[in-house]
């Protein structure tokens, strides 16, 4: 090959290779701008979220669905692009510094909830696939968070993020200080400072550029409180023989056990706990009225809620024992802890994500309905209730009947059937329901006025829950007379049925009472074959005498009555299914009688036929039939 | 271990009564900096520099900063910019976002101008600024090559160092790295404590974020961080203590198994513990004596002042518990006995009070020399278990080593050598390993032995070299 050849193949080859660079650096900047936009949708579900997450509390029903649904869109993302990092500006986010994926103006609410994590120092976070429901939850409150200020001295969005602890989750801020001016007690600037530190520890043979500035006096025991000092003084006083080193070894072995202990104690927070709220209630009870009075109830009830906020519900209901048995100490000060944490613990919107803890998370029930007891329970109660009366779809509907069981104490019973309450179809709906799900019903006082008003109410569905309700009130006499029976005999097919069968399971007198006056009277109008026939079966199981009182009915005459021949058909059929030896003869009889009705020949004898039983008829009574 | 319940230590904690944070100096001093320097320079472009309306503005500029000096008690502002951000000594300015736009012409001009640090002092006068906006007008002709030169008594301009990229992206390199995290603290809680001197309330959220980094190191690290300790690298003061306490408490929290929240906690509560006795607002009984009553008082009583000084956050409401719990136990006359099994302070009390203690004595005070720290841990040892929780002590002993990490010992083989990790802590086990670190002999063969390796047996310590006998002083490097 020619060097030209060569060169011009070479040549060929370079841009070839250039063509593939130039044509995969496009395709990648197509995904980069695809990945963008669709980041742009998954920033304004952020927006959305921060905004829900500002009004109700984290694991409100609401702000739970809402999360679910967007780390679902996220983890769909996620899966298709790989992990995204997103770089924080002033006023926009970029996909990995380089396109903008959101901004104020690419906000649907017009917000930019980015800039104060910014100015605290974030340059940029990622997300990976598996992010979940909790991470995201979290990850969003803190940035609602730091947006409303709400955090304390230590933290900023750094730190709260560290603590975040979401494996799915990364970040990386700034230092927080850069060159700064001269720092007077060093002389210096704090990142020289910082770097002669450093070089001392690297050369610490060198001159200590710091010490000759203001390092001239170390501290004293002045600067030591009196009971360190004290403790100094003491181990001064005390001479203890050195011992050796193999004496050590012997002497400091730890055992796991005790170990285990320490950490067991960390890990039980009741003392803790306990010993804080001691602290604090010694500042309440020593100066009740002062601003450090005020400021020790501030903190008992900003720990306690955030006890509540990480879900620690055991530790709540501690601290709230332990201010209970104070109520008189605490009544006497400027700000009243407990009454604090009863305002805010009983808003309506925290008592929603309490209850929707009591839902989602069953083996926390306990110790939430201690929590909603120790508050204030006439409030609890009255939040259930307007809940529970609320027309439309109402969430965690299981449990709040158990709950409302819960924390209504006797003297509380009454307000669950009032009868301005009991007019509400969806209330009555609602703890019938839940009557069903709570153990032992029949031992809770309101179960009977609730079940005697949906018996008696209208709408057949309210009546079905009401009899489906395992309680002595449906057995008993008093309901089956006023309630069963009158249902037995009206309203739709399942009510009577229901009824029916409640009244022969427990009431056979009423029942067969009803069976007789609707059925063997004639009074069936309404009802279905089915109904009829199932009434008939469970009449005749019952009843001695029922196959005899049946058989009369079977042995009907006459071409006027319709609703006497339809009776005898069912009647018949019944007969024969429980095997009844008599019935054929009679409906034979009643086939060939010159009093009976054509019909009625002709449907006894299908009937026969189709048991299986002898028919035995004239043929030419066949031949007049046919015509 | 048994798996750990969390409760009250792992909260997070909030102001959520509608009141904001405090706000920090830079917040408030930072955007009246920078707007009144962004509308000095843009009068100057649109009215020229000798307009009688940028006399105005300095002026009113001036009045504002005198008060401003005085209300934070400061003699100078350094205002720095970034091609990101603006700094007020080195604390980020943060600004809503529309001021943050309009203030991109004010960056631009100064960074273009090759400049990225203004100092103003105490005394400033309205001439003063006047001249920098000529001077800005200079440049901008193109008659002064930058502004760096310009320089007024109380008004200075300057490139600073290493603002270029907001995040350093220059190679780490890991180890000094590590000692950087130890190195930042001590400063931060110097600058912290000379704040609060002056009567401020500062934020400590940077030293937070040090201490969560020093929190991540600890698997790694917790022996480099105690060798640093031992280096005694600034003086005894009571910012190095508090800082020491932090660190010792941490190493301790996490050998007992705390989560890396509550070992974050345990160090933020040691720093900040005696914050009311930094700001000299104490008023307590110079001596107490055994069987005194009033012992409650005096704990009470510093206890309320020191409420007042913290906000509503979780750290604030623990360092009251260990400061209250000093005067253990409570309403009864002061013990013999501080420690005792069935009535005890708390875990993290007990812990604090053993890492503060073992500082005291290993960094030394005016009147009291600094102990080796085998001879410290001896004072530990005889009040284990009238003041000091047993069971902690051992650990300490045995973590931090009756021969800690950065101290220079004597081998009974005649060797020098320095102790460059803690011993290895087993536990049932019949005898520890607290007399048997890991050493690098010192010299010219120099070479790594455990000595609690079956191997090394034979070898003992013979005693810590105290640091004034050695010649020369053991690199922080040979930690690593």
């Amino acid at each position: 090959m020619s060097s030209r050849e060569a060169a011009s193949e070479v040549e060929g080859q370079d841009e070839a290779l250039l063509g593939d660079a130039i044509h995969e650096r496009e395709e990648e900047k197509r995904e980069r701008q695809k990945l963008s936009s669709e980041l742009t949708l998954v920033f304004n579900a952020f927006d959305r979220l921060a905004n829900l997450m500002r009004v109700y509390p984290k694991r409100h029903p609401l702000v739970e669905t809402l999360t679910e649904q967007v780390a679902g869109i996220v983890n769909a993302l996620l899966a298709e692009h790989g992990a995204v990092r997103v770089t924080l500006h002033a006023s926009e986010l970029k996909l990995d510094g380089l396109d903008v994926c959101f901004s104020r103006e690419m906000s649907e609410r017009d917000d930019y909830i980015w800039y104060e994590p910014y100015a605290d120092g974030l340059v940029w976070f990622s997300m990976e696939e598996g992010l979940t429901t909790k991470e995201l939850m979290n990850l969003i409150d803190v940035i609602v968070r730091v947006n409303a200020g709400n955090v304390g001295e230590d933290d900023d969005t750094t730190t709260l993020l560290w603590e975040l602890d979401a494996p799915h989750v990364d970040f990386e801020s700034l230092e927080g200080f850069v060159d700064g001016g001269v720092i007077d007690d060093l002389g210096c600037t704090e990142p020289e400072a910082v770097d002669h530190v450093v070089e001392l520890a690297l050369n610490p043979d060198d001159d200590n550029p710091l010490l000759g500035s203001m390092f001239v006096s170390g501290m004293s025991g002045d600067d030591l409180d009196v009971f360190t000092r004290m403790h100094l003084q003491t181990a001064d006083r005390m001479s203890m023989p050195r011992m050796a080193d193999d004496d050590i070894a012997y002497a400091f072995g730890i055992d796991r056990e005790a170990m285990r202990k320490l950490l067991d104690e960390w890990g039980s927070g009741l003392n803790l706990e306990y010993r804080l709220i001691e602290t604090l209630l010694s500042i309440i009870r020593t100066a009740p009225k002062s601003s450090a009075g005020e400021k020790a109830s501030t903190i008992i009830t900003q720990v306690t809620m955030h006890l509540l906020d990480k879900e620690e519900i055991h530790g709540v209901v501690v601290i709230l024992r332990l201010l209970q048995a104070r109520r008189k100490l605490l009544s006497l000060a400027k700000a009243d802890p407990l009454a604090n944490l009863v305002e805010r613990l009983t808003a309506p919107f925290q008592l929603e994500a309490t209850l929707n803890l009591f839902e989602k998370e069953p083996e926390k029930r306990d110790d939430i309905a201690t929590m909603l007891m120790l508050l204030s329970p006439s409030k609890v109660q009255a939040h259930l209730l307007t809940v529970l009366t609320r027309e439309g779809q109402v969430p965690n509907e299981d449990t709040l009947v158990m709950i409302l069981r819960k924390v209504t104490s006797e003297e509380m019973e009454m307000a669950l059937t009032s009868g301005e309450i009991l007019k509400s179809a969806a209330y009555l709906r609602r703890m019938l329901f839940g009557l069903n799900r709570i153990e032992d019903p029949g031992g809770w006082g309101p179960s009977t006025r609730l079940v005697r008003a949906g018996l008696g109410h209208a709408d057949d569905q309210l009546k079905m829950l009401a009899m489906s309700v395992e309680h002595p009130f449906v057995e008993s006499g008093s309901a089956a007379e006023a309630f069963l029976v009158p249902m037995s005999m009206e309203g739709g097919t399942e009510v009577r049925q229901r009824a029916m069968a409640l009244l022969a399971r427990h009431h056979q007198p009423l029942f067969l009472k009803s069976v007789k006056e609707n059925l063997l009277e004639g009074k069936f109008a309404g009802r279905s074959h089915g109904e009829v026939r199932f009434l008939l079966r469970t009449y005749i199981e019952h009843v001695p005498s029922a196959p005899e009182q049946l058989r009369e009915m079977v042995d009907v005459s006459g071409v006027f009555n319709e609703d006497a021949r339809e009776f005898g058909k069912l009647a018949a059929m019944t007969l024969i299914e429980h095997g009844d030896d008599e019935v054929a003869g009679l409906m034979r009889a009643r086939a060939t009688s010159l009093w009976s009705s054509p019909t009625l020949k002709k449907s006894y004898r299908d009937i026969l036929e189709t048991m299986g039983l002898e028919v035995a008829v004239e043929a030419d009574q066949v031949e007049e039939e046919r015509s | 271990m048994s798996e750990q319940k969390t409760t009250i230590q792992e909260t997070l904690f909030s102001v959520e009564d509608g009141s904001k944070r405090q706000v920090a100096m830079s917040d408030v001093v930072g955007p009246v900096l920078c707007t009144y320097m962004r509308r000095l320079l843009r009068q100057g472009q649109m009215l020229g520099a000798e307009h009688n309306q940028i006399a105005v503005t300095a002026r009113e500029f001036v009045v504002l900063l005198e008060e401003m000096f005085e209300e934070h008690e400061e003699d100078s502002f350094t205002l720095q910019m970034t091609h990101e951000n603006f700094f007020l000594s080195g604390q980020l300015i943060k600004f809503d976002v529309r001021a943050f736009e309009r203030l991109e012409t004010l960056r631009k001009a100064f960074l273009e101008s090759q400049v990225n640090q203004v100092e103003f002092k105490k005394g400033i006068g309205a001439g003063e600024l006047c001249e920098l906006v000529v001077a800005a007008k200079m440049v901008e002709r193109g008659d002064l090559p930058t502004l760096e030169l310009f320089k007024q008594p109380h008004l200075s301009i300057s490139m600073a160092n290493d603002i270029d990229d907001d995040v350093k992206s220059k190679e780490k390199d890991d180890h000094r790295d590590v000692i950087e995290v130890y190195a930042g603290l001590l400063i931060k809680t110097l600058l912290y404590f000379s704040k609060l001197k002056r009567g401020a309330t500062p934020s400590t959220r940077h030293i937070k974020r040090l201490l969560q980094k020093l929190s991540d190191r600890l698997d790694t690290h917790s022996d480099v961080f105690v060798g640093l300790l031992h280096m005694r690298l600034l003086p005894a003061q009571e910012f190095v203590h508090a800082a020491n306490t932090a660190v010792l408490s941490m190493v301790m929290a996490k050998a007992v198994g705390l989560t890396r929240h509550d070992v974050v906690r345990c160090g933020m509560t040691a720093i900040s513990r005696d914050i009311h006795r930094v700001r000299g607002m104490v008023e307590e009984d110079e001596e107490i004596e055994l069987g005194a009553e009033s012992h409650f008082k005096t704990n009470l009583s510093s206890v309320m002042t020191l409420s007042q000084m913290g906000t509503n956050d979780l750290v604030s409401a623990l360092r009251l518990v260990t400061t209250y719990e000093r005067g253990f136990p409570y309403n009864k006359p002061l013990p013999e006995f501080w420690y005792h099994e069935n009535m005890k302070p708390h875990l993290l009390s007990r812990i604090i009070e053993i890492a503060s203690h073992f500082d005291i004595w290993t960094q030394g005070m005016e009147g009291r020399a600094a102990l080796t720290a085998d001879l410290a841990l001896h004072n530990l040892m005889a009040q284990m278990g009238t003041y000091y929780d047993p069971t902690l002590a051992k650990l300490f002993i045995n973590v931090v080593g009756v021969y800690p990490v950065g101290s220079t010992v004597d081998l009974s083989t005649g060797e020098r050598a320095l102790v460059i990790r803690s011993p290895v802590m087993e536990l049932d086990v019949r005898l520890s390993n607290a007399t048997r670190p890991m050493v690098k002999t010192l010299g010219q063969s120099a070479r790594i032995m455990d000595l609690s390796n079956q191997e090394h047996y034979g070898v003992k310590v013979i005693r810590i070299v105290p640091k004034e006998e050695l010649e020369s002083q053991p690199s922080a490097m040979l930690l690593f």
